[in-house]
């Protein structure tokens, strides 16, 4: 049984889901989640190479990747409180205004 | 023996099926709150997958980190912004959509092309000559603090400048 194929198999998945997602989507907040289910593609694909090679670099990736996101969830969800607040709507389509 | 040595490879397929079904869902529900609790179950799954892959440090990390903090994080704002649900109108997909939902089938197919070549004489999990102190936190710390010492201070500081910037972005102003 190839398990490494089954780990890399499910992390493409997720990463072509996640990228649908972010097309398809319109709410902000899904498509925010969608590009955390994005990184945790990546992540999954870092962990099971990691566990494949035996070594740990791919692991202190991730845990880097992990740091990112959050200071990454941090901002982007505070910006989008901020377009709620003078906007009235986190559609995606609706904010233009940077459209001249 | 053999039924001990099928229940983790049993625990893996069923965590595989449970991500690969729950990130589904957290694309096709119309309910974003429904989306973010999908997430999590996603986020479960892959944690179990870690385990199995004798990573426990990373998967109590994913729980709490991105389980546990950033989807709080995140169905926070869903109920600070709104809960409906989107509206289903006459839904055209425009050029860049279809360019785009081209490229990420490409994509997808070379990535499993890619994962299913490369890796030759890996037989399935092995956790027979992975020593029992590989993925432990000892040794991640002790990675952590002397090789990647530098990218550690870097994302320290990285944090401290993303709650600043979350503070200034989400004050409101004292003029109106």
């Amino acid at each position: 049984m190839h398990s490494h194929v089954v780990v890399l198999f499910l992390s493409a998945f997720l990463f072509s889901i996640g990228a649908i997602g972010v097309l398809v989507r319109k709410n902000a907040i899904i498509v925010f989640m969608c590009i955390e289910l994005m990184f945790n593609a990546a992540n999954l694909a870092l962990v099971g190479y990691s566990h494949f090679l035996k070594s740990i670099d791919g692991v202190m990736l991730v845990l880097f990747v992990l740091a990112v996101a959050a200071a990454e969830a941090g901002v982007g969800l505070a910006l989008f409180v901020l377009l709620f607040r003078n906007k009235g709507t986190i559609d995606v389509d609706k904010l233009n205004i940077l459209k001249w | 023996m053999l039924a001990e040595l099928m229940i983790p490879v049993i625990i893996f397929f069923m965590a595989v099926f449970f991500a690969m079904g729950s990130g589904v869902m957290v694309v096709c529900s119309k309910n974003p709150v429904h989306s973010a609790l999908w997430m999590v179950s996603t986020l479960f799954s892959t944690a179990i997958i870690y385990l199995i892959l004798q990573f426990d440090f990373i998967a109590a990390i994913q729980v709490i980190v991105y389980a546990g903090a950033i989807m709080m994080l995140i169905v926070y704002v869903i109920m600070l912004t709104s809960v409906d649900e989107e509206v289903r109108r006459k839904y055209r997909l425009r050029l860049y959509q279809i360019v785009g939902l081209a490229f990420i089938v490409i994509i997808f197919v070379e990535l499993v092309k890619t994962g299913s070549s490369h890796l030759t004489g890996w037989e399935g999990l092995d956790w027979k000559h992975i020593p029992e102190t590989f993925g432990s936190v000892k040794y991640i710390a002790h990675q952590l603090f002397s090789k990647y010492v530098f990218p550690f201070e870097v994302v320290s500081v990285l944090l401290l400048a993303a709650i600043a910037g979350s503070v200034v972005l989400a004050k409101k102003d004292k003029k109106d």
